[in-house]
């Protein structure tokens, strides 16, 4: 039943012609498993420079919320969005390690909850082949769904995102197939983080891996790139796109 | 020129076959950590399971000097697939149960691990060489399983031609999910157009009275 109504909402969601009009398809098919308010975010990538950026292309919260989440450049201190980077499994809110927040991080989160007023929620984290692309929020008035839905409910984030993105003018994600590139996801951004500045360890944090396999990722980036060093791996994969600093 | 080895010429390709599945290896096992599939082979560093049998097909993308440089296999879904019967989950029985003689299912799509080159054009070298395969043969719909974060490439490369087959699963890697292709001669145009092919990039097929005991 979920699976089918994911089908029928991407066949509705391809028919749409507008953002507001998508908004609304995907309110309509959200409501009966009590979806109060919901965001689509996108990291969409600068054709110039190959900088990404966050860009909201829909968001059905509290107008308040909303004015402040982007007035106060949120995106980057909110831990959902930290946790989404992370994962390639949805996950709500009880799954973070709230207990560490501090900071901006603590604010954001806990300002968000009470203005939006809702008590369950589902993120679900969207990955092309460039890696990490942006996330789907879901809040729910009551409860969140049980695991079983939300399998067909990151069908329906996806293609939500995907169309949003085509709607807002975004350059469609197209795996390579124009952008060649040798690493696999996990090598890239591994290697994007190292470029940052990251060591091993907290590479590992990040992406949720041991330092090890971490290690693992960058040396086989090196041998796949061809090059005698991280530093030249970096260059190599800036110079080419494969990943942005 | 992508090659076609079928079981009538396997022969002939003994050692770029060799090649391949050790290349599996490296590339599922070690690269990819598929650890699970590891454990299964007889051989370490040989990668081959139940559907390298005498009805599989394989696209091989060969060097000017014979070595591989990316597969596919292709095989007939009629009997058991992967995604039916081994990725538990993928599809319901219904759907299982509907494949039919002019279904096929596309796995173990690999670039060398060695070639440190763009595999872009590689990629559509072997996708535009299993669309002429199955309008030669007479394919309907393809399927396979493929990681959630194709699905948007899927979507701007396929739209018409992609259905999904059931929800995500988990694996390996993240997460990946079932999803049919439906071959035309559309999909063959509009790849051509996108990878700049002038002609035709699968050999020509072997004669009709040898390809049909496949």
């Amino acid at each position: 039943m979920h699976f089918q109504r994911a089908l029928e909402f991407i066949e509705a969601a391809e028919r749409c012609s507008s953002l507001d009009g998508l908004q609304a398809c995907l309110k309509r098919y959200l409501e009966p498993y009590g979806v109060t308010q919901f965001t689509l975010m996108a990291l969409a990538q600068n054709p110039h420079n190959g900088a990404r950026a966050p860009v909201p292309l829909s968001n059905a919260t509290a107008s308040e919320w909303r004015a402040r989440y982007a007035e106060r450049g949120y995106f980057n201190s909110d831990v959902v969005t930290h946790g989404a980077i992370r994962r390639s499994a949805a996950f709500t809110w009880d799954d973070l390690d709230l207990k560490q927040l501090a900071g901006t991080s603590r604010t954001v989160f806990h300002e968000g909850r009470e203005i939006m007023a809702v008590e369950g929620s589902l993120v679900i984290p969207t990955h092309d082949a460039n890696g990490f692309a942006g996330y789907v929020s879901l809040f729910f008035e009551k409860e969140t769904p049980p695991p079983q839905v939300h399998r067909s409910l990151k069908i329906m984030a996806i293609y939500a995102l995907e169309k949003a993105k085509e709607l807002y003018g975004l350059e469609p994600d197209r795996a390579g197939w124009d952008q060649p590139c040798p690493l696999t996801v996990r090598q890239r951004e591994a290697l994007a983080f190292m470029a940052q500045g990251k060591t091993d360890w907290e590479i590992g944090v990040i992406l949720g891996i041991s330092e090890k396999t971490a290690n693992k990722h960058l040396d086989a980036v090196r041998r796949q790139l061809g090059v005698a060093t991280r530093a030249q791996a970096a260059a190599k994969a800036v110079h080419a796109g494969w990943i942005s600093i | 020129m992508i090659r076609l080895v079928t079981p009538e010429n396997r022969t002939a390709y003994a050692h770029q076959l060799e090649e391949m599945h050790r290349q599996r290896w490296v590339c599922f096992v070690e690269q990819r950590g598929w650890s699970a599939l590891g454990a299964l082979q007889k051989t370490p560093g040989y990668e081959e399971d139940e559907f390298d049998d005498e009805r599989a097909v394989y696209l091989l993308a060969l060097s000017q000097q014979g070595n591989v440089l990316g597969s596919m296999r292709l095989r007939p879904a009629d009997d058991k697939t992967i995604v039916g019967d081994i990725c538990q989950g993928a599809i319901d029985a219904k759907t299982k149960a509907g494949f039919g003689a002019s279904d096929w299912e596309i796995t173990r799509t690999m670039r060398a691990p060695a070639h440190t080159g763009p595999d872009g054009q590689l990629r559509l070298q072997l996708t535009t060489a299993a669309c002429e395969f199955a309008l030669d043969r007479g394919i309907s719909r393809y399927v396979c399983c493929v990681d959630t974060q194709m699905l948007p490439a899927m979507r701007a490369l396929n739209r018409e031609h992609h259905t999904l087959l059931g929800e995500p699963i988990p694996y390996a890697e993240g997460e990946m999910i079932a999803v049919a292709l439906r071959p035309d001669q559309q999909w063959l145009e509009r790849t051509y157009a996108l990878a700049g092919f002038t002609g035709r990039v699968l050999e020509a097929p072997p004669r009709a009275a040898a390809f049909a005991a496949a």
